[in-house]
């Protein structure tokens, strides 16, 4: 055997006899035959020793290529490729992958957030508070009122040509259009909701303060109801709205739909990322504005701002870890933003926690849901039963969980007021924690052991798989789901028939489960996301996860598999930072989402 | 189902689709993720292929330097790993031709060519010798061996074998990536693997003539095989 030379003519496919036996057992052994063909390979095996022979060879001489060594990438090579991309202007941290949740942060800057109501009124006095309207007044005149140069800024947005699915007239045409043209300094460098989306992520604007702390979603503020367009402002508006061109004026439209056609929570938020996208727009030097405005598509104007906020970001950094950073090599600068930033994150989610209640922790008020009696016997009630506190032997708790849970839950109890908060932080943590056990049991009995599985559970009851298994006796449904995850290791096609594990479809759920899913889920679900929940029916526990997926989607409860009370609610008082808005785009970010109703 | 339909559905199963549509829709950070992603897998399909690492890895730059050029066209049809694999294997044979028009030299294991005497670089379970399957030789020396049998194999057996072996892939995705029928494809690695039976049957150990089975080294409790 030796080495093939380049340049030698190589041995041909056609020049080695194909047996065809050989054929199909190799692609017996990749599990590549048809389920009859296979049986009928697997009864030849068993009767002919030479054919055995003759397949374990081919099996273990395939299996002695894991001995030859991987080669790898060399350390530069990533480096090297990324730099032979043609050249655009690229901060450091901009090879980085996206960072963990909690990235970029604005500019330094003192002035007063500008606040957007969170109720949407045909009036145009409903839309802007009195706080924040000096700043977006500056905006629209240096954008809109200023002249030509504002004008065409405004009309050199390229937009990407698409057709409008339904006329922007379908509702109230003339209020709709009185709203776009009084949000039309907020759309203004925005191309469209997916764009609006992508700002929303936290390396553009999802982490800016101005979002964190605007107000509506958890507490929406009564709207305020003073606050107008100047009438000289409304007039220019007007103008500008008028003279753009009709393909802008119909994306805008589209945008405008879009956005009041999300769910009130949702749409706050993203109203919030406009407006903190505008205020930083409106603060940024004419050319670097320009930059962003005049890039010839939404890819470029999401890249060059994304570009502006890193070295927005860089620049905040003190001068000497600046002048540190800029010592490293590039691998080692990447690695140190990241670092930097992540510490950032963790001390800005802190951070959050305390602003988001700054008033019930100083007036030590006890946070939802524990103020109010039934919901906190249900939370203590859901929480005995989905960490089986009070079953011997089945406590799924650590020794230090459960010990910290019994203390928060005493502390809550004598001293009430915000030590509940602390409870049901805890509380939050340790149903994520064990989410995968909040499974629902099957209307007749459950199944805890091997006798349960029937004729299968020869299958299980030996051997390695027994050990696996053997630990989870007797406990629901964890017993059911190791036999699942063990079942997921063989060949779909060698799979054995179990009987169900649990309850795969509406009917095979117990009551109140059933009636919450069948009244309050199902008729919320589009007929497209019906469609995706009824492709996991038959399939446990996927169908259940699924079901907890949708309702957590919107913003239902289900009864012994997730906590009661709004799933939104317990994100926004429990989590580590305001819960994002699921909104249908980001859910499934390429299923096209239709309007909502 | 609608094409787009499909496609949508293949986003939402494939990570690395997600990621590519990020390459398309220029976010600046998702390429270099997806260089980091598939930079060793490729280069070690391609190490295999063409033989020679600086070469592999000449290679693996252009397959993302063209898949970054072409980011705009990308539509998710399949895997994305089997577009990757597809590019990757149009340069390769293309390279491997090129290489036969030019005068013939040598190809020597060369240490940046190498792919035997990098023991850190076995699979972890090989790091026992009494765990090999074959007598009377250490792993350097096995690894010498098997890449021997596997540079008797041709390019296109070659690559059929390193995909269904190192990238896992299945017959239909091998086939989309060579350009054959799943017919073909299955003579192909017959052929290749009887080659590689004869090349190595002499290290292999059969102490036994139990039951081979097509499912992951558990024949005892696999219920195909009760």
């Amino acid at each position: 055997m030796s080495k093939p030379v380049p340049g030698a003519p190589l041995p041909s496919d056609d020049a080695d006899p194909l047996d065809p036996l050989d054929e199909e057992l190799v692609a017996y052994l990749d599990g590549e035959l048809p389920e009859e063909q296979a049986r009928q390979i697997e009864q030849r095996l068993a009767a002919d020793p030479q054919l055995r022979r003759r397949a374990i060879l081919l099996k273990k001489t395939y299996e002695l290529l894991d001995y030859l060594p991987r080669p790898e990438a060399s350390p530069d090579f990533a480096t090297r490729t990324l730099e032979k991309i043609p050249a655009s202007p690229r901060s450091t941290a901009s090879l980085l992958p996206p960072a963990p949740a909690g990235t970029a942060n604005g500019p330094p800057s003192t002035s007063m957030p500008i606040v957007l109501t969170s109720s949407v009124r045909p009036a145009l006095a409903s839309l802007v508070t009195h706080r924040s309207i000096r700043s977006l007044l500056i905006f629209a005149a240096c954008l809109l009122v200023g002249g030509s140069g504002g004008y065409l800024l405004l009309t050199s947005l390229a937009l990407p040509g698409r057709s409008l699915s339904s006329p922007a007239s379908s509702v109230e045409p003339a209020t709709v259009e009185h709203r776009l043209i009084a949000m039309l300094p907020l759309y203004i460098g925005v191309d469209d909701l997916s764009f609006l989306l992508r700002l929303a992520e936290p390396e553009y604007f999802g982490d800016d303060p101005l979002v964190e702390t605007a107000p509506g979603r958890s507490s929406p503020g009564p709207p305020g109801e003073a606050d107008a367009w100047p009438a000289a402002v409304w007039e220019q508006l007007i103008h500008s709205y008028r003279h753009l061109p009709p393909a802008r004026q119909a994306a805008l439209q589209e945008l405008d739909r879009d956005l009041f056609a999300q769910e009130p929570v949702e749409r706050d938020y993203l109203l919030a990322i406009l407006e903190a996208y505008a205020f930083w727009l409106s603060n940024l030097p004419e050319d670097q504005r320009r930059s962003i405005l005049a890039a010839s598509d939404a890819a470029q104007r999401l890249q060059r701002i994304r570009e502006l906020r890193e070295q927005q970001w860089l620049e905040t950094l003190p001068g000497e870890q600046q002048k540190q950073l800029r010592a490293l090599s590039t691998p080692e600068r990447i690695e140190a933003v990241r670092r930097l930033k992540r510490q950032e994150a963790d001390r800005r989610e802190a951070w959050s926690l305390v602003r988001r209640h700054a008033e019930e922790i100083a007036a030590n008020r006890i946070p939802w849901p524990f103020h109010d009696e039934g919901l906190r016997r249900a939370v203590l009630d859901f929480a005995a039963r989905a960490f089986q506190l009070h079953e011997t032997g089945k406590i799924r708790l650590t020794a230090n969980e459960s010990s910290r849970y019994h203390t928060l839950l005493t502390q809550a109890e004598q001293h009430g007021g915000w030590n509940w908060f602390h409870y049901g932080r805890e509380v939050y943590n340790l149903s994520r924690k064990y989410e995968r056990y909040l499974l629902p049991e099957p209307i007749g009995k459950p199944i805890t052991d091997f006798a349960d599985l029937g004729a299968t559970a020869r299958l299980f009851d030996k051997g390695r798989v027994a050990s696996f298994v053997n630990p989870h006796r007797g406990k629901w449904p964890e017993f059911a789901l190791a036999i699942q995850d063990y079942v997921n290791t063989i060949p779909p096609h060698e799979r054995p028939k179990l009987p169900p594990l649990g309850p795969t479809r509406p009917s095979e759920l117990r009551d109140p489960l059933r009636q919450v899913v069948e009244r309050e889920l199902l008729p919320k679900l589009r007929p497209h996301e019906q469609k995706i929940l009824q492709m996991h029916e038959g399939k446990w526990p996927d169908y259940c996860r699924e079901l907890r997926k949708w309702a957590w989607f919107y913003d239902v409860s289900l009864p012994g598999m997730m906590l009661p009370g709004s799933p939104r609610q317990w994100d926004n008082w429990y989590g580590p930072r305001p819960a994002l808005p699921p909104l249908v785009p980001r859910f499934f970010p390429f299923l096209p989402a239709p309007p909502r109703h | 189902m609608p094409a787009g339909q499909t496609s949508n559905l293949m986003a939402l199963r494939d990570p690395d689709i997600r990621l590519m549509l990020r390459v398309r829709d220029d976010d600046p950070t998702a390429f270099a993720e997806l260089v980091q992603r598939f930079q060793h897998r490729l280069i070690a399909v391609l190490h295999h292929l063409v033989g020679d690492r600086d070469e592999a890895e000449d290679l693996a730059q252009e397959v993302f330097l063209r898949i970054y050029r072409h980011r705009k066209r990308y539509s998710p049809r399949a895997r994305f790993a089997t577009w990757l694999f597809t590019i990757a294997n149009n340069l390769a044979l293309n390279a491997l031709r090129n290489r036969k028009r030019r005068p013939a030299q040598p190809l020597e294991i060369t240490e940046s060519g190498s792919l035997c005497h990098e023991p850190q670089q076995l699979p972890p379970n090989a790091n026992s010798s009494s765990c090999l399957p074959v007598k009377r030789l250490h792993q350097e020396e096995l690894a010498v061996v098997i890449q021997r049998a596997l540079e008797t194999l041709n390019e296109r057996q070659r690559l059929a074998i390193i995909l269904n072996k190192y990238e896992d892939m299945n017959y239909a995705d091998i086939a989309q990536v060579m350009g054959l029928t799943t017919k073909a494809v299955k003579s192909l690695l017959s052929r290749a693997r009887a080659r590689l039976r004869e090349a190595l049957q002499g290290y292999i150990d059969i102490e036994d003539g139990s039951m081979p089975s097509s499912s992951p080294d558990d024949s005892a409790v696999s219920p195909a095989n009760p």
